[in-house]
């Protein structure tokens, strides 16, 4: 028997939308119309049995989740929560949505804190990393984009809030964590770092 | 996370060797997407730009676990198939340039089997100190 996927009632509206506003008082339509009214009727029982069906699977013990699920799941929701967004390793190139190759703010940020610890004299305390977005390239240009390797790392701007030790010269500091972070995300990371704003926001060991 | 403790001879090259003659991957038990899976994990960890697989929340709550490689989800939609790789990579190679080589090498090895890539996509989780 052949069935009809169609969604439309014979009012033409979709039951999809009977069943978004079923949690709602019933529009005038679907007050007076022959197909909207019984439709609501039977979509609003089966939220009622699916409902119950919940309810009975909430205090099911066979269905409750064991503690190192539940932990597993937390620690791999918190490690998501710090990986914040992800920014695109190489430009876009006209008509593109999403990127392939990514890399998460915090593994840039990471990189970057552990560099400017390393030179010693001062902590960073919180990093950003922000893409600099440029005009998007005219879709009738030429562009190779059959792979990833023809493309161009993507440029970024590094911003940096530290805190120094006493009797460190800022400005030779300053211009120390920017040559270093400028080569240690070409070199770990492969993005092109065009600005690192530092912001010495604190003096410590004094 | 998944360990592997023995290379499998993969039967990929490098960008450089892809193309038409590249072999058909055959001999696969089982389900032909779960061999994918099973072939995308090793495939990654081969690389020695790559320290390991990264779990991610959809991953721990089911999504692209056919094989347990927690990190590597795949979808196929008829013979398309999607990837989405996670991963920490070693701070003595570029992210970048390790994810271009795999990126090229994971689009082979899904034709070799017989499918049609989708979206290849590979994050950068973690960057970390690495022998």
């Amino acid at each position: 028997m052949a069935v009809s996927s169609s969604t439309q009632l014979g009012c033409g509206r979709d039951i999809d939308d009977v069943w978004a506003n079923v949690d709602r008082p019933p529009t005038a339509h679907e007050q007076e119309c022959p197909f909207c009214g019984p439709a609501r009727a039977s979509l609003q029982e089966l939220e009622r049995a699916t409902a119950d069906l919940r309810a009975a699977d909430d205090v099911d013990p066979e269905l409750q989740p064991g503690p190192l699920v539940v932990d597993r799941i937390l620690e791999v929701a918190r490690s998501e929560a710090r990986r914040s967004r992800r920014l695109p390793l190489s430009k876009p190139v006209a008509g593109e949505v999403t990127a392939d190759l990514t890399v998460s703010e915090q593994a840039v940020a990471a990189v970057v804190r552990r560099t400017g610890d390393a030179l010693g004299g001062l902590q960073v305390r919180r990093c950003s990393v922000e893409v600099v977005e440029e005009p998007a390239p005219d879709p009738g240009t030429s562009t190779d984009i059959s792979t990833e390797a023809a493309r161009v790392p993507s440029d970024v701007r590094v911003s940096l809030r530290i805190s120094i030790g006493p009797g460190v010269s800022i400005p030779l500091l300053s211009e120390e964590v920017r040559r270093a972070v400028v080569a240690v995300v070409e070199r770990e990371v492969g993005m092109n770092v065009i600005g690192v704003d530092i912001v010495v926001e604190d003096v410590h060991g004094v | 996370m998944s360990e592997v403790s023995e290379p499998l001879p993969l039967p990929v090259e490098g960008p450089a060797g892809r193309g038409a003659s590249a072999p058909a991957v055959v001999g696969a038990v089982g389900d032909p997407v779960d061999a994918l899976h099973e072939h995308v994990g090793r495939l990654v960890l081969a690389h020695p730009g790559i320290l390991r697989l990264e779990p991610t929340l959809l991953g721990a709550l089911g999504r692209g676990r056919r094989t347990g490689l927690d990190g590597v989800a795949l979808s196929v939609h008829g013979r398309v198939v999607d990837l989405d790789v996670n991963v920490a990579t070693r701070n003595t190679h570029q992210a970048r340039a390790s994810l271009i080589e795999l990126h090229a090498q994971l689009v082979d090895l899904v034709t070799r089997h017989g499918f049609v890539p989708g979206t290849v996509e590979i994050s950068v989780l973690a960057v970390d100190v690495g022998a």
